[in-house]
Parts: C-alpha cells; sequence; structure tokens
C-alpha cells in the first residue's frame, strides 16, 4: 500500500534540521517502547532466575536454558505439559476467533439491514454487555458453567470468551456493513440471488477487512486472556499458557527467567498473526472513512 | 418478452402518498419512458415493477399474472442502477455471469452467453479487469451487459445515463437504441432527461407529483401536451404560455391560456399582422439557431429569429411575433387542454 507522501516529488517548505529533529524524537519515542521488550528479551536469555538489577538490556551471559526449560515441562507422570498447554491456548482462541466472527457476522448483518423492533435497543444492550470488568462477571460464570458441567473444559471457555468478544465484533462489522452500498444487495435480489448467497457471495468477501480485524481481535481476547481462564480451569494439563505463565512468578516460584522466555513464546503467534493479516487490518482501521 | 400492467399503483411511507394511483399498461416489446421531475415518484413507481419496494395499493401484473407480492428474482427483470451497482471484489466476467451462476445454468452455457454479452456491448477485452480498473462507460457497459446475458422478460432503467459526460451520454443513448432494435424485449426506463425520452421512447409517461399526467408517443406529448405541466416541462426552451388577451389569436371554447413553443414562433420586423409585438431584451445565439426573449405582459416569451435574414438584432429593438395556427396550444383554468 503507497502513502500519500510516495507520490509527492521532493518535499518543498521542509526545513533539514526540522526533519533531523522529528528523526531523533522519533528514534527516542522507539526505544522508550522498545526498552521494556528489550529488557524482557534480556531476562530471557539469562542464565539466572533473579529479577534482573541495572538499566542495560544487553545480557551478561547468553543462554536458551529458559525457552527449553519452558518448552520441555512435563510433569511427575511425563505428559508433556506445555504441549497439552499449548494446544489449548491453540484451540480455544481459533475455536473463539471462529465462533465469534460467525455469530458477530450474521448478528451484524441483521443489525445493518433488516428492520425489526428491538434493533437499537439491541445493539445498545451489546454496548452495555462491554462496560462490566470481566472480574465482576467471574462468579456467575462460574456457576452458569458449574451448572452447565462446563468448568475446567475447553468448550466452556470458548463459549465465556466469544461471548465477551461478540459485542465488540458486531458493533465493529455493523458499521462496516453499513458502509456497503444497498444498490449492490439490491441488484443481486434482481439476479436471482436469496439472501444468505447475498450474504456469502457479496457483504461476506466486500467485508474481508473488518473481519479479518474482529477475527484478530477475537483470537487476542482469548490467548492472552488469564483471570477467567485461571479460575474455570483446575488441572494443569487443561491451563492456557497465560495461566502458566503467572505460575512462574507465583506465589510457589519466582522464576522469572522461565517466565520471560515464556512471555516472549506466548507473544509471538500474535505477532505473526498481525503480520499475515497486517494487510487487511489497514483497511479494517480505516473502515468506512473513505471507499476506493 | 412481457407485457407489465400497473392498476391503481400507490405507494405510501406512513401518512405521505408518493405514487398516486398509478395506471399504465406496458405492451409487449414496447419502450416506455417515465419522465419528471425529480422527486415525482420515479424510482419508486420502477422499484415497484422491480419488486425492491413494497406495493401499497394497486395491482401490478406481468403477462396477466399478479405479482405484487413475488420476489423480485422470481420476477424475471433485469435492472440496471443508476449507479451500476457492479459487485466490486469480481471481475467483469463474474460480474455479468452472477445471474446465471445463481440460476444454475450450465457452465458452457454460461461463458458462451457472457462472451456474446460482451462482444455485443465491446467488452471483450476487459473481462478479467475488476470494476474500479475500468472508466465510467466501461462500468456502464458491464451492468448493461449484466442486464442482457440474462435474457429476461423486461428490462428496468433508472436514469443509467445521469453519471456519464455530455459525449459519452450520447454514444450509450445510440447503444441503448441498437440493444433494443436487436432484442425488443419490453424496457421500462425512467430518466429526468427529456432527450433521452423524446429519443428512446415508444410511449412516454409524464410523471408529476406521483401522478401521470399524460402518456403519450414522443411527439404527441411535445405537439399535444395534455396540460400546462406537460406543455412546460418539456422542450427547452420552455413553452410560452401567455393570457390569451394577450394576443391576437381566436381561442376555442372556454379557453384561458395560449401556449406556444419558442421554436414555433418567428420574429420579424414588422409587426402589421403579429401575433403580438415584443421588445428584445435578451438574445442567444447558439450557432445553429437564435433565440430572442422579452416580454408579453409579465410572462418571459421566446422565439426564433432568423438574423441572415433579418440583419443583427439589438436590445430594444422592437419585433413582431408570428406562429402557424395549428402549432398553438389551449388551456382552461385549470390549465387543461382545449382542443379547437
Ligand atoms: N423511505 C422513504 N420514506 C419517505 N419518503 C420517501 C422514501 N423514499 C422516497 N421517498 C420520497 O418519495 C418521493 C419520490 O422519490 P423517488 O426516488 O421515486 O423520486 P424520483 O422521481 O426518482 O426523483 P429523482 O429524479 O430525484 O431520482 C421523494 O419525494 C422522496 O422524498
Ligand atoms: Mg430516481
Amino acid at each position: 500500500m503507497k502513502s500519500p507522501s510516495d507520490d509527492v516529488a521532493g518535499d518543498p517548505g521542509h526545513h533539514p534540521l526540522l526533519g533531523l529533529l522529528s528523526h531523533a524524537v522519533l528514534m527516542m519515542t522507539a526505544v522508550i517502547v522498545l526498552y521494556p521488550v528489550l529488557w524482557v528479551v534480556r531476562m530471557a536469555l539469562s542464565p539466572t532466575q533473579s529479577f534482573a538489577s541495572g538499566l542495560s538490556p544487553i545480557p551478561s551471559e547468553v543462554t536458551l536454558q529458559n525457552f527449553r526449560d519452558v518448552i520441555g515441562h512435563h510433569d511427575v507422570a511425563g505428559t508433556w505439559v506445555f504441549g497439552h498447554q499449548l494446544w489449548n491456548s491453540l484451540v480455544i482462541a481459533l475455536a473463539t476467533a471462529v465462533t465469534g466472527v460467525a455469530l458477530a457476522t450474521s448478528a451484524a448483518y441483521a443489525f445493518s439491514r433488516f428492520r425489526f423492533p428491538g434493533a437499537r435497543l439491541g445493539m445498545s444492550a451489546l454496548l452495555v454487555t462491554q462496560m462490566f470488568p470481566a472480574t465482576m462477571m467471574m462468579i456467575p460464570l462460574y456457576i452458569l458453567l458449574d451448572k452447565l458441567g462446563l468448568l475446567d473444559s475447553q468448550f466452556g471457555l470458548v463459549i465465556v470468551y466469544a461471548t465477551t468478544s461478540i459485542p465488540f465484533s458486531t458493533w465493529m462489522l455493523k458499521g462496516y456493513f453499513d458502509t456497503i452500498p444497498i444498490d449492490l444487495e439490491e441488484a443481486a435480489r434482481m439476479d436471482g440471488a436469496s439472501t444468505s448467497r447475498i450474504f456469502f457471495s457479496i457483504i461476506l468477501p466486500l467485508a474481508r477487512p473488518a473481519i479479518a480485524i474482529t477475527a484478530l481481535f477475537s483470537f487476542m481476547t482469548a490467548w492472552n486472556e488469564f483471570i477467567l481462564a485461571a479460575k474455570l480451569m483446575n488441572t494443569e494439563t487443561s491451563y492456557t499458557l497465560p495461566v502458566v505463565l503467572q505460575g512462574y512468578v507465583g506465589a510457589k516460584s519466582t522464576s522469572w527467567g522461565h517466565f520471560a522466555a515464556g512471555a516472549i513464546l506466548v507473544s509471538l503467534p500474535v505477532m505473526a498473526l498481525f503480520f499475515a493479516l497486517q494487510k487487511h487490518l489497514v483497511g479494517g482501521l480505516t473502515a468506512g472513512s473513505v471507499k476506493g | 418478452m412481457a407485457a407489465i400492467s400497473l392498476r391503481g399503483i400507490e405507494k405510501r411511507y406512513g401518512d405521505v402518498v408518493i405514487v398516486k394511483g398509478l395506471d399504465l399498461e406496458i405492451k409487449d416489446g414496447e419502450f416506455v419512458v417515465l419522465v419528471g421531475p425529480s422527486g415525482c415518484g420515479k424510482s419508486t413507481t420502477l422499484r415497484m415493477i422491480a419488486g425492491l419496494e413494497t406495493i401499497s395499493a394497486g395491482e401490478l401484473c406481468i403477462d396477466g399474472q399478479r405479482v405484487n407480492d413475488v420476489a423480485p428474482g422470481d420476477r424475471d427483470l433485469a435492472m440496471v442502477f443508476q449507479s451500476y451497482a457492479l459487485y466490486p471484489h469480481m471481475s467483469v466476467r463474474e460480474n455479468i455471469a452472477f445471474g446465471l451462476v445463481v440460476r444454475k445454468v450450465k457452465k458452457a452455457e454460461i461463458n458462451q452467453r457472457v462472451d456474446d454479452a460482451a462482444e455485443m456491448l465491446k467488452l471483450s477485452g476487459l473481462l478479467h479487469r475488476k470494476p474500479k480498473d475500468l472508466s465510467g462507460g466501461q462500468r456502464q457497459r458491464v451492468a448493461m451487459a449484466r442486464a442482457v446475458v440474462r435474457r429476461p422478460r423486461a428490462f428496468l432503467f433508472d436514469e443509467p445515463l445521469s453519471n456519464l459526460d455530455a459525449k459519452l451520454r450520447m454514444e450509450v443513448r445510440a447503444e441503448i437504441a441498437a440493444l433494443r432494435r436487436r432484442f425488443s424485449t419490453t424496457t421500462v426506463y425512467v430518466t429526468h432527461d427529456q432527450v433521452e425520452a423524446m429519443t428512446l421512447a415508444d410511449r412516454v409517461v409524464v410523471l408529476n407529483d406521483g401522478v401521470a399526467q399524460q402518456v403519450g408517443t414522443p411527439l404527441e406529448v411535445y405537439r399535444r401536451p395534455a396540460n400546462r405541466f406537460v406543455a412546460t416541462f418539456l422542450g427547452t426552451p420552455t413553452m410560452n404560455v401567455v393570457d390569451k388577451a394577450l394576443l391576437k389569436v381566436a381561442v376555442p371554447g372556454n379557453a384561458l391560456h395560449v401556449g406556444v413553443r419558442p421554436h414555433d414562433v418567428q420574429a420579424r420586423k414588422e409587426t402589421a399582422g403579429a401575433l403580438v409585438a415584443m421588445r428584445v431584451e435578451h438574445i442567444e445565439r447558439l450557432g445553429q439557431e437564435s433565440f430572442v426573449f422579452g416580454r408579453v405582459g409579465e410572462e418571459r416569451f421566446g422565439a426564433v429569429v432568423d438574423e441572415d435574414a433579418l440583419g443583427v438584432l439589438e436590445h430594444g429593438s422592437e419585433v413582431g411575433l408570428f406562429s402557424r395556427a395549428d402549432r398553438l396550444s389551449f388551456f382552461n383554468d385549470k390549465g387543461l387542454r382545449i382542443d379547437a
């Protein structure tokens, strides 16, 4: 994608000193933003488990032992616990993204296109659910899942995560659907397409950027979530990775090296997803501003 | 091919009546143009025929079969939208083919028909492109190809040329006329451009405020307007309409006003035997022809002038205005036409 400034030949009215200054400011900002990250990298690569002191982000000794420990973690029975936990995280996050997007797209389409009593109220209700902190929902959710026999189950956690990501996704998608001209649907109807055909052949392909962003959002919600997972899952092999991470610096032990290595491992898939979807995301973030 | 009949068709939004009891029999193969000022209900009428708007009252029949409650896709009509409404994510080929794919036509036949339609509309080299990579005129032709390829019972057009520049508009107008000769499919065409109405239509329906003012051939509505609205809506410059007392002319019955098109009035230097004399306030020289404008009574009045024969006119010149008797229209106190 080209930025508008790519098309400008030269850049008159810009003093060279001004350019230098702005670069200096930008570099400072980058260092400030990246410093904590580098610090985590340093902890992960250090052989000690102590909370590293000193300001330098460069480790004095480099080892991958922390990563090996985290990845290779087995329990007393010889089960590869980390493998289970990585699998849990992946399955739960992907299932949340798929469920969330599937339900949010259809709900958003209905809110955007159909006129029915309670449409406005419904959208407001979705917004209201976003106002309560997750911890407040903790107890009712726990009781609900308990009654349904879904405690300590991946399925239960997916339901919980999906319900928290769907309201945002629905708002996001409805806003995007509203920008798709109604003429296109009418043309398709004249062409003989059914409502579901229109939804799948016209609306969904056109809403790809918005769908990408909501999918990513849902995935990240589930992938990073800690509080609910820690309370609703109670065997080590059913934990998700954020719960495991917290365990490294919990009450029993403080292995900062393991924690840092784990944190890096956990953020890698999200970063990979960001890069993979980057092209679509730019479109999604500017959704509705200009129609190309 | 289909005959379309509208019987007492009405459209209401709450208490507001947009289309007020429209009656119209469109014959099989006929090209009918709905024309009227902005907001008069042209699009609404067309969209009711298409099935995109519900019909509040009255009956819509296609080939004698009531279709009020038939879904748009099942009416077998094709519509060309003002915005073209091309599917942005599909290639030109996919756009044209969509209606056939939805209807589960065999692949080989789809390809054949798309190729034919593309050839006819000079789109053959563009089939792989996306709509955003086409010019306005090309998009317009894709929209037409998408309609043609379906071989529908009737075509519906909603101001298909209004997004094109003047030159292109003329080209596409010719193309629509050619399509029409080739298929002679029933067509309902909405426009507020009277040139389109006059050149394309078998019959013109002049709408105002949701009511059909007149239905007739282009020449009929131009030469024999049913009322003052039609008289002044069609034709440029606008028809002159003045009080009968201001002109030296015998009027039939209870006629109050006399109308005559500027094209049918000649300005001359002599005033003897003229309808009326007028002082020239304004001259429009269009190259081919020139018009003079002044006032008769309070009303603006226009006439053609042949300056080659007459010598150059100036502002303030006095001219006599002459017209053939059969080019005059007469209107009564309700603005309705009175025939001699
Ligand atoms: N959903 C609606 N609710 C209320 N009024 C409406 C609605 N849709 C259209 N109208 C009104 O109906 C009238 C006719 O609209 P329509 O689009 O048929 O006009 P038109 O003749 O096609 O005009 P134009 O030449 O500007 O396209 C307008 O006055 C418009 O404001
Ligand atoms: Mg219209």
